[in-house]
């Protein structure tokens, strides 16, 4: 299994060595046509810095659908590209450990030159002096907008991302820590991105408190502290990487320190899972990171080849619409706004009723009771929901046409891409596991959770 | 007239440019919802040789309630009445929206080729069509020889 996955990661270097070569940069453009449309900040124009061409990899919140709900503002996005750092900006644990009655009276923890990691014990507290890694960049995630933070990731509401959704929600307590996870990328080739549990705070420390479990185990003979946050950074590694042939994968835990750990019996429960040996840290292209609130796709930079552009999915919306999909109501024309136009409904939009796949136009018949209604082609009765373009290209697995839609969301993806997230169980919540839309979040409803698009023709 | 739904007016060119065998429909020039409508009686029914006329209104609320259509020409049929009512369940409870006129005449057609005189809208028809179908067969070919051939009325 491990070398497996270190073959995986090996392509993309391969691949970025190519990239550096090449002048003209064929994947490297990918990305940043990719970066440029979906981000609303300008952030296309490529670094003059040969070493921050270097794209290690990029993180997309699941649930947002080509920018965040309520649009992109600075490091608080929908997607986020990992590139190679000027300075390395790594660290690593140093050997040591101190023990204090205090951690206020360890120099490394009061320092804010230095990295620190403390675990708080019942009488005393565990300092672990972290060091400069010049082998590695480091980055940082979590809910807070303070300046560690290089991605600042908020919790995501299911159905937020979709234009006509109801703005209802009360604001809720998050449930994201605010320094979830450092993401470790090795500035050489392979690129070898690591994750781990928990970030450096302002002050360069993670504090884990009492309650936080945490434990020693021997590595190489010597004796290491290690530990979990309260709510955990589950991690889950498809096989086959992200494509066609991806299969889902068990969750399981990152700890402190980078170790693999079978889920607790609940999540935030004090008992850490079993110790798995055979698997790491390491995230292959796909990997799922939940942060118990908000989880990010990881899609490495080898991969943008094969991975659709904006430009692929406004190619897909415009075949479709050339077609001229009708309405069997209506007679009229159907057709999708180009992705960034989809920001409301238009006159034109397609809806499908969800018990059979038949898309009309928008029409009002065949109420059955307040949610449901019967469709004038079939006499089925079920949801009746308009259809949206999935726009977020890194959630396709293939660049298939979009010829299935989730339910009930109504998101179009490609039928591989609707197939593979429908068998992808999400956390939800502190307990519950679902697979879910991933361009709004919103839970599947039923088995398979998702539905082939029957379209009618134009007959003149 | 103004404010003519685009499908109505979809529905119309096509009836037009692309009629259904057997079939006429002609919107009335001063009422555009109000169509003249011939069916010719099917081959091997009673009605063989008739043209029957109908006349064909589409609501306000159409296509989300059903075009209301009447026979003209008298007819010997255990579902149509003597004031040319047509029992069909998709002009009454079985509409939708993605049925349209043409479907509706064609099914018009259909019911003078099958008959159903268990769910009849002329009874006395229906008895008799149901105790002696030969007898009721006969009169319906005279009924048709008599009111929907030409010079009939």
């Amino acid at each position: 299994m491990k070398t497996e996955s270190e073959m995986d990661v090996a392509s993309p270097a391969e691949h970025l060595a190519g990239m550096e070569m090449d002048t003209s940069g064929t994947a490297y453009q990918n990305v940043a046509e990719y970066q440029g449309n979906t981000a609303h900040e300008p952030t296309c124009t490529p670094p003059a810095d040969e070493d921050e061409a270097i794209i290690y990899g990029e993180l997309i919140v699941l649930g947002t659908n080509g920018q965040l709900p309520g649009g992109d503002r600075g490091r608080r996005k929908s997607c986020f590209t990992l590139r190679k750092k000027k300075e390395a900006t790594g660290v690593k644990p140093s050997d040591q450990h101190q023990v204090f009655p205090r951690a206020s009276q360890s120099q490394t923890f009061n320092s804010k030159e230095h990295h620190s990691v403390s675990y708080t014990l019942p009488r005393n507290v565990v300092v672990v002096p972290y060091v400069h890694d010049p082998g590695t960049d480091m980055f940082q995630i979590g809910r807070s907008t303070e300046e560690p933070i290089d991605f600042v990731v908020m919790d995501i509401f299911p159905g937020t991302s979709i234009p006509t959704h109801q703005r209802s929600q009360q604001p809720q307590q998050s449930t994201i820590s605010r320094f979830a996870c450092r993401i470790v990328c090795d500035r050489n080739p392979p690129y070898t991105a690591r994750i781990y549990a928990a970030g450096f705070d302002t002050s360069m420390n993670i504090v884990l408190g009492e309650k936080a479990p945490k434990w020693t185990i021997d590595k190489d003979g010597k004796r290491i502290f290690d530990g979990l946050t309260t709510n955990g950074v589950l991690i889950m590694q498809p096989k086959n990487g992200f494509s066609q042939s991806s299969e889902p994968t068990q969750w399981k835990e990152t700890s402190v320190c980078g170790d693999i750990y079978r889920l607790r019996e609940s999540r935030s429960a004090q008992m850490p899972g079993a110790k798995v040996d055979g698997d790491n840290n390491v995230l292959v292209n796909g990997t799922l990171i939940d942060l118990c609130g908000a989880t990010l796709l990881w899609r490495s930079s080898s991969n943008v080849d094969c991975m659709p552009t904006p430009r692929h999915i406004d190619q897909l919306i415009h075949n479709l619409n050339l077609g001229r999909p009708q309405c069997p109501v209506g007679l009229t024309t159907l057709a999708f706004p180009r992705r960034n136009r989809a920001t409301r409904e238009t006159e034109k939009q397609p809806w499908v009723y969800l018990e059979c796949g038949h898309v009309h136009g928008r029409i009002e018949w065949g109420n059955r009771g307040e949610e449901e209604r019967m469709c004038p082609l079939c006499r089925s009765v079920g949801k009746y929901v308009p259809l949206w373009i999935g726009n977020e290209p890194a959630f396709y697995v293939d660049t298939g046409s979009p010829t299935h839609c989730f339910i009930p969301c109504g998101h179009v993806c490609s039928a591989k891409t609707a197939l593979y997230w429908s068998r992808t169980a999400l956390p939800h919540g502190t307990q519950a596991y679902n697979a879910a839309c991933p361009f709004c979040a919103t839970p599947l409803e039923g088995d398979p959770g998702y539905k082939k698009l029957i379209w009618q023709q134009p007959v003149d | 007239m103004a404010g003519l739904p685009r499908r109505i007016t979809k529905e119309t060119q096509r009836l037009l440019s692309e009629p259904v065998q057997g079939i006429s429909a002609t919107p009335d020039e001063n009422n555009l919802r109000y169509f003249h409508v011939t069916i010719n009686g099917p081959k091997d029914s009673p009605f063989e040789g008739g043209v029957f006329k109908l006349e064909l209104f589409l609501p306000e609320e159409y296509p989300m309630a059903a075009p209301k259509v009447r026979f003209n020409t008298k007819i010997y049929h255990p579902n149509i009445d003597k004031i040319g009512r047509i029992c069909l369940d998709i002009l009454k409870d079985k509409w939708s929206p993605a049925l349209q006129v043409r479907t509706v005449l064609l099914s018009i057609q259909a019911l003078l080729s099958a008959p159903n005189p268990d769910d009849p809208l002329a009874n006395d028809v229906a008895d008799n069509w149901k105790r002696n179908e030969a007898a009721a067969i006969k009169t319906a070919r005279e009924w048709t020889q008599k009111y929907a051939m030409s010079g009939g009325q």
